[in-house]
């Protein structure tokens, strides 16, 4: 965290190793664009260059801004993707499915319309928690809020979803 | 179709991993940006926030303090005399003399300063007014007759512009001070006593001993080491007090 602080470049190698990964499911969760995914990953590392020496606290911290960071990146992907509805696919209104997505990426069709019809921020507790792995804790220093909010509002978007699914396939279980 | 949970399948349809080509370039790039950035200070220890917070403090509460206890020897026309009234009327509601004390305070040290005499006559009127309204201001209105006492005498040596100096007139005040001075004494214990002293002078050399002249002779005499000793004659009227006198002023 130290290295961070003072901008060592081993130290930034060795938090983008360690963290890209999860950030980049996280986006992509959001967004539904992989390649946008590493963009946003990307665009949060260099943010953290500039922030770096006003960061306090330990890894965790360092981790929980990174993924504040990647989620206002999304957000605002979002809104600008909103506002151009010539992008959107005909099925999803709200938020883009890139209609070339790169060879080998297998997405399930039927999950993505469902999770384009969520709130974003539901969106976001539901990727940080079943894609990354976050507990409550650790998702609410991401999207503000206390560990019980999380869970409720975790526990909401995955009725929601669940409805969504079974409106489309059967029981899922 | 897909018949598992589907908190299951987010896990797997969103699960991303940078391929090391991509990471390199990134690692790469964020060098760049680390080679480039301007450099941040890094306050240490005492941060820049905490050092903020002192000197906002230091201003909003060290210099208020320091201007009312410079304020305290502010008289009327001085720049500071607003801080003193303000700080005055929060200490009225503890004790309620200390205007009346202010009040006296400023008649005394306008006197000493020898300022104009509309000045004082102004101060006088409200200090009046101020110690009318205490229970108790014995003390208070004696001081306030000795500073008239002494504003007299300056008028006096004003209106006949004499060859002799200031220093001269400051030794015809002192001696004032003198005779009047024992008066203080019973002053204190009653209130009355402020009639007494201005009357004393005249009364002092006639045999005719009032109740309040003895008091304030029995008071002195026990001040003085000499008093038992020297009979109830002629001499002691005389002498005594102005002994006592030197002795509490030196």
């Amino acid at each position: 965290m130290n290295g961070i602080r003072t901008r060592s470049e081993t130290a930034f190698a060795t938090a983008y190793r360690y963290t890209s990964d999860p950030l980049a499911s996280f986006a992509n969760g959001m967004v539904h664009d992989a390649r946008f995914a590493e963009d946003a990953v990307q665009q949060a590392f260099l943010e953290l260059v500039q922030s770096a020496p006003r960061i306090k606290g330990d890894g965790r911290s360092l981790r929980a801004w990174l993924f504040r960071s990647v989620r206002f990146t999304c957000l605002d992907e979002l809104r600008r993707r909103s506002r151009r509805p010539e992008q959107l696919s005909a099925e999803v209104p709200e938020v883009g499915v890139e209609p070339d997505l790169p060879p080998g990426f297998d997405v399930d069709p039927d999950l993505s319309a469902a999770m384009a019809q969520l709130t974003p921020h539901q969106r976001t507790i539901l990727v940080l928690k079943h894609v990354v792995g976050m507990d409550g804790n650790e998702i609410a220093e991401v999207v503000g809020g206390n560990r019980v909010s999380v869970y409720a509002a975790n526990r909401r978007a995955e009725q929601r979803l669940r409805t969504l699914l079974d409106g489309t396939t059967e029981d899922g279980g | 179709m897909d018949t598992r949970d589907p908190m299951d399948r987010l896990s797997s349809a969103y699960s991303t991993s940078v391929d090391p080509e991509t990471q390199q370039r990134h690692i790469a790039e964020v060098s760049a940006a680390i080679r480039t950035a301007p450099a941040v200070p890094v306050p240490a220890g005492f941060g820049l926030r905490r050092r903020l917070a002192a000197a906002v403090a230091a201003i909003f509460i060290v210099a208020p303090a320091g201007m009312a206890i410079a304020a305290e020897d502010a008289v009327p026309g001085d720049v500071l005399y607003p801080v003193k009234e303000i700080t005055e009327r929060v200490r009225s509601y503890v004790g309620n003399d200390v205007k009346a004390t202010h009040r006296v305070e400023e008649v005394e040290r306008l006197v000493f300063l020898r300022a104009p005499s509309h000045a004082v006559e102004r101060a006088v009127e409200r200090a009046e007014s101020a110690t009318v309204l205490l229970p108790d201001s014995g003390e208070l209105r004696l001081r306030l007759e000795l500073a008239r006492e002494r504003l007299q005498q300056q008028d006096e040596e004003r209106q006949e512009p004499a060859g002799d100096g200031s220093g001269d007139g400051r030794q015809e005040s002192g001696s004032n001070a003198e005779t009047t001075g024992p008066g203080s004494g019973p002053g204190t214990t009653e209130p009355s006593g402020s009639n007494g002293s201005s009357e004393q002078s005249q009364e002092r050399p006639g045999a005719t001993t009032g109740t309040t002249l003895g008091q304030g002779r029995a008071d002195q005499g026990s001040g003085d080491a000499s008093g038992p000793m020297s009979g109830p004659g002629e001499a002691s009227p005389t002498t005594a007090p102005r002994n006592s006198g030197e002795s509490s002023q030196s």
